[in-house]
C-alpha cells in the first residue's frame, strides 16, 4: 500500500512537470504583434494551423532553434577537409543551438506569449505560415518547396572570419536551409521578425532557392559562374533573387487586408530600417527606379564581388521588381502576375522553359544569362495578353530592355515612358 | 555556566567522601538498603532523552526560549528561463520570507533543530525590447517550503539544509506597441527545491540574526529558473 502510494506521488510529480504546457490544438488561437488596418502595430489574436508544439513553435511550416553558432571562416581548419557541401554544412554549423522555449500562458484558450522574445518568434512563426500560404495559394509550389524551415532565432554568427558577430539582419543560408535572424543591436523600431516583409522576403529566397536552383545547399551555377573577372550571370541571379524576393514580399503584404491588416506596403522596410532605405526599395516610386547605364554596365562587367559587395544586386533587382509591381498595378492583375512570376521560376515544358532550365542551359557560358534572357522567361509565363504588353512596357522603360532581347513581348507591346530613356 | 551547575552536582558527594575519611567510624549494623534508588529524573545531567522526553522538551526549551519564527529580506540573482535558448535571462531579485522552525513542536532533536518551514516571495522585473516595441514583466514567485537541516558541528551557528516545496508564479507586465500598451499577466504552478546554509548566532537575551547563503531551482510551469542569493533577517 505505501509502495503503491510512493509511485502514486512520483506520477503526479512527473505529470507536473509537463502538464502546463499549453496543448496543441488546430488551429491554434494565438497572440501576435502586427499591423491593424491603420498602420499601427498591435497585439492580436490570429489562428496558427499547422502549429504542432506551441511552446518549441514548432510546426509543418517552421521550427525554431535557439542559441545556434553559425561560423564561416576560410582558415578554419574544419573546412580544409571538407569534400561535399553537406560536409560543408556540418563545418559551419558549429552549434544548431536547441528548440526555442517560448513563454506562453493559456487564457481561455487563447496562447498569450510573456515576454518580448516570445511575442517575437510566436508572431515571426505566424508569418512563415502566412509565407507558405501565399506561394501555395499563388501558384503550383510543389509542397516539397514549403516543407519545414528551420529558423534560427538569435544566433551566433561570423561570415568571412570576421570576429564580429553579425547584427541587425535577417539572411537565408542555402547551405542550412534555414533562415536566420541575428540578434539586434540598433534596431529601435520594429523587430525583423515581426515585420511581415522582412520574413516573406527571406522565406522567398527559400523559395528561389528550392525551385531555381533545384533546392541545391550551394547552387551549381553560382560555383561554375565565380570566375575572375566579369560574372554576369551570377550578377543577374542575385539581382532576380533579391527584386524577386523585395516583390513577393509586397504582393503578399496586399493579402494582410484580407485578415483586418494594412493591406499592400511597398515601403515595409521603413519599418524597420526607416525612410532612407525604404524609398531606396520602394516599388511604388517608379520614376525613381529606372536601371542606370552605370548599373546596367555594372550588371554585365563587373565581378560578383564587387557587385555585390557594395549592395548593386538589391538597386537591380528594385528595378525589375518596380517594372513587375507596377504592371500588376496598372492592369489590376496583381494576382496573374505573382503566378506568372512563380510558374517561371522553373518550367519543365521545353518550349517554354523556366529560369532553371535556363540556368541549366547557360552553365558552359554565363554571358547567355543575362537580364533580357531572365525576364523574357518571366514575360513568356503571362499568359494575359494585355498583362503581357504591360510587363513588357514596364521592362523596356525601368529595366531599359530593348524588345530584340525580350522575344516572348507582343508587337502591341509600348515602352511605359516613366523613365524617359530610350532603349539600350 | 549550567553546564558547572551540572557539574557541581557531581563533584559534591565526592568531597562528602573525602571529608568522611579521616573520621572513620564504624557501623555495627550494617546500614539498611534504601527502599527505592533515587529516579534518574532527578539528575538532569543523566537524562537520556529517549526515556525521558517530557524533561528533554523543557530543558531544551530552557536552552533556547524563542518562539521560533523568523523575517529576512531576500536578494540575488534570478536566472530564468530563457526563451531563445541563449543564456539565462537574468535579473536582481528582492524578497521577503517568513520562517517557522516548525521542528520546535516536536521538541526532540533532530526534529527541533532539523525541521523549518519557509514562506518567501521573490519579486523581479525586466524591460526588454527595442525603443517601439517592447516587454516589462514583473514576476512574483510565492512558496512554501519545508527545509531539513544539519548542524554543522557541536555548538556551531551554522547549518545546511536541503529543502523542496510549492507555490505559484504569478507574472504581470504589458506589451508596448508604439502607444499601445497591452497588460499580459497570468499564473503557473511552482515547484522549488534546492541547498543552503543558515547562521543563526545570538544577539540578544531572545533575539537571533539570520544568515543564510542558498541555491535554488525553480519549476515554473515548464519553465526551468536558477536563483542564488542570501538573506539577512531577525529570529525571535
Amino acid at each position: 500500500m505505501r509502495r503503491t502510494t510512493a509511485r502514486s506521488v512520483l506520477v503526479l510529480f512527473a505529470l507536473s512537470l509537463t502538464a502546463c504546457e499549453p496543448p496543441a490544438v488546430s488551429p491554434t488561437p494565438v497572440m501576435v504583434i502586427a499591423r491593424d488596418a491603420n498602420g499601427q502595430y498591435r497585439p492580436q489574436q490570429v489562428q496558427v494551423r499547422s502549429l504542432t508544439r506551441p511552446v518549441t513553435l514548432e510546426g509543418t511550416v517552421a521550427r525554431f532553434l535557439g542559441a545556434g553558432r553559425v561560423v564561416q571562416d576560410p582558415e578554419d581548419p574544419a573546412l580544409q577537409n571538407v569534400a561535399t557541401y553537406e560536409q560543408l554544412a556540418d563545418a559551419i554549423l558549429k552549434n544548431e543551438g536547441s528548440p526555442v522555449r517560448a513563454h506562453l500562458y493559456n487564457q481561455s484558450g487563447v496562447m498569450w506569449p510573456a515576454d518580448y522574445h516570445s511575442w517575437n518568434m510566436a508572431t515571426a512563426y505566424y508569418l512563415v505560415e502566412r509565407a507558405a500560404d501565399y506561394f501555395r495559394d499563388t501558384s503550383s509550389v510543389p509542397e516539397s518547396a514549403l516543407d519545414q524551415t528551420p529558423i534560427y532565432y538569435f544566433p551566433d554568427v561570423r561570415f568571412n572570419g570576421s570576429q564580429e558577430a553579425e547584427r541587425d539582419n535577417a539572411f537565408y543560408v542555402s547551405l542550412l536551409d534555414g533562415l536566420l535572424f541575428v540578434p539586434e543591436k540598433d534596431i529601435e523600431t520594429v523587430p525583423l521578425a515581426l515585420n511581415r516583409g522582412v520574413m516573406v522576403h527571406e522565406y522567398s529566397h527559400r523559395i528561389f532557392n528550392k525551385l531555381v536552383h533545384r533546392g541545391a545547399l550551394m547552387p551549381e551555377a553560382l560555383t561554375r559562374w565565380d570566375t575572375v573577372g566579369s560574372t554576369q550571370g551570377i550578377n543577374v541571379l542575385q539581382s532576380l533573387n533579391e527584386g524577386l524576393a523585395d516583390y513577393h514580399a509586397v504582393s503578399e503584404s496586399c493579402r494582410s487586408a484580407l485578415e483586418g491588416g494594412y493591406g499592400c506596403d511597398t515601403r515595409f522596410l521603413a519599418d524597420t530600417f526607416g525612410e532612407e532605405l525604404a524609398n531606396e526599395r520602394d516599388l511604388a516610386l517608379e520614376s525613381r527606379q529606372c536601371l542606370s547605364e552605370a548599373l546596367w554596365v555594372a550588371v554585365r562587367d563587373e565581378n560578383h564581388n564587387d557587385f555585390t559587395g557594395r549592395g548593386a544586386h538589391y538597386q537591380v533587382g528594385t528595378v525589375i521588381a518596380t517594372a513587375l509591381w507596377q504592371a500588376g498595378q496598372k492592369t489590376g492583375q496583381q494576382h496573374a502576375m505573382e503566378q506568372a512570376v512563380l510558374d517561371a521560376y522553373a518550367d519543365p515544358d521545353l518550349n517554354n522553359p523556366g529560369l532553371a532550365e535556363l540556368i541549366e542551359a547557360s552553365l558552359a557560358d554565363q554571358t547567355q544569362f543575362t537580364l533580357g534572357a531572365a525576364l523574357d522567361r518571366i514575360v513568356a509565363h503571362v499568359s494575359d495578353p494585355p498583362l503581357r504588353d504591360a510587363v513588357c512596357g514596364e521592362l523596356m522603360d525601368q529595366v531599359g530592355l530593348d524588345r530584340s532581347v525580350l522575344p516572348s513581348c507582343y508587337a502591341s507591346a509600348q515602352v511605359d515612358g516613366t523613365c524617359q530613356r530610350g532603349p539600350r | 555556566m549550567k553546564r558547572w551547575w551540572l557539574v557541581s552536582l557531581l563533584l559534591v558527594p565526592m568531597l562528602a567522601l573525602a571529608q568522611s575519611d579521616p573520621e572513620f567510624i564504624p557501623y555495627d549494623d550494617p546500614p539498611p538498603p534504601p527502599e527505592s534508588l533515587p529516579t534518574r529524573e532527578y539528575d538532569p545531567g543523566l537524562i537520556d532523552d529517549h526515556l525521558y522526553p517530557e524533561a528533554s522538551r523543557s530543558f531544551s526549551r530552557l536552552d533556547d526560549p524563542n518562539t521560533g519564527l523568523a523575517f529576512e529580506g531576500v536578494t540575488g540573482l534570478f536566472f530564468g528561463d530563457n526563451a531563445h535558448r541563449r543564456g539565462p535571462d537574468f535579473r536582481f531579485t528582492g524578497g521577503l520570507r517568513a520562517t517557522w522552525e516548525v521542528g520546535r513542536l516536536f521538541g526532540v532533536p533532530p526534529w527541533r533543530e532539523g525541521l523549518v518551514l519557509d514562506g518567501t516571495w521573490w519579486a523581479s522585473g525586466r524591460r526588454d525590447g527595442s525603443d517601439f516595441i517592447f516587454s516589462r514583466e514583473a514576476l512574483h514567485l510565492f512558496t512554501l517550503a519545508p527545509a531539513w537541516h544539519f548542524p554543522l558541528g557541536e555548538g556551531s551557528a551554522w547549518t545546511a539544509y536541503l529543502q523542496a516545496g510549492a507555490g505559484i508564479a504569478y507574472q504581470t507586465g504589458s506589451i508596448t506597441t508604439g502607444q499601445v500598451v497591452t497588460p499580459v499577466a497570468g499564473v503557473r504552478p511552482l515547484i522549488q527545491y534546492g541547498l543552503g546554509l543558515r547562521a543563526r548566532p545570538q544577539i540578544g537575551e531572545r533575539l537571533h540574526m539570520t544568515i543564510r547563503v542558498e541555491l535554488m531551482r525553480f519549476r515554473r510551469g515548464y519553465l526551468d529558473d536558477t536563483w542564488a542569493g542570501f538573506s539577512l533577517g531577525l529570529a525571535f
